[in-house]
């Protein structure tokens, strides 16, 4: 299978079939070389390695965009966290863990998102208003 | 309220036996609190929650550490304590390599030269 191929198909394992087209779908001339380059380089090549897991690799990226404070990717990748067998307790846990090494206000944040992302799921009961901790 | 007895036990069984009172008297006088905090709400809290084991949650920590960046002493750390816990050395050098795709390549060569060093000091090839 090729770079591309094995690319588009571990991000549709990842982050669904409905999210790659939609993000297809929305690809213009001017971000297509970028599609082209992502789909190639974080997913056929990098997410593709072997040597850590799905799962392990969502604990990965989670404590990173959380420590980023890069807030829609955080949210895609709870999803994807889910996707790939992480349940919330454990979700809970990594941004805990990064909360120590990355600041409590980069914690908090993530916390809001994946408690919206989650009950959006069903994975986790709704919160309030809107889901935000202190 | 953070368990200072329990974050020193949890912190020897990550860095070894004494680890934890050696921490604590490098940083005395003004660092003091901070040392303590370090033990009682890092080790004693959040390292001895059920839910990730010590593996996964080193893994965790690395890929935080990686993407800050300027942490290197940190890291140094934080990749000694990784292979006390169990990790293989490619397990920690995928979890530097998976960063670099979110947090570019600078971050994530001055990690791979901090893993690579530790590595070396440890005859881990």
């Amino acid at each position: 299978m090729d770079q591309w191929a094995a690319g588009d198909a571990t991000r549709r394992a990842v982050l669904g079939d409905e999210h790659v087209d939609r993000a297809k779908q929305r690809t213009t001339s001017f971000t297509a070389d970028f599609q082209d380059f992502i789909t190639r380089y974080a997913w056929g090549e990098i997410w593709t390695r072997p040597g850590l897991d799905r799962r392990t690799r969502s604990c990965v990226t989670l404590a990173l965009l959380t420590a980023l404070g890069h807030h829609n990717e955080l949210g895609m990748h709870v999803r994807a966290a889910l996707g790939n067998g992480l349940t919330p307790d454990e979700i809970k846990e990594v941004l805990l863990q990064t909360g120590v090494y990355a600041g409590v206000p980069a914690a908090n944040s993530a916390f809001a998102i994946a408690q919206e992302v989650l009950a959006a799921e069903g994975a986790i009961e709704a919160g309030g208003a809107d889901g935000r901790a202190g | 309220m953070g368990d200072l007895e329990r974050g020193r036990a949890k912190y020897d069984e990550v860095y070894g036996e004494g680890a934890a009172d050696r921490l604590l008297a490098a940083l005395d006088g003004w660092g003091s609190d901070i040392g303590r905090y370090g033990v009682e709400f890092n080790f004693g809290e959040i390292y001895s929650r059920p839910g990730l084991d010590l593996r996964q949650r080193q893994i965790a920590s690395i890929a935080a550490l990686v993407t800050l960046g300027g942490v290197e002493p940190q890291l140094t750390g934080h990749i000694k304590a990784g292979l006390n816990v169990g990790l293989s050395p490619t397990e920690i050098v995928e979890t530097i390599i998976h960063c670099v795709q979110y947090a570019g390549f600078p971050r994530t060569i001055n990690a791979i030269n901090v893993a690579k060093k530790v590595f070396q000091e440890r005859g881990v090839t």
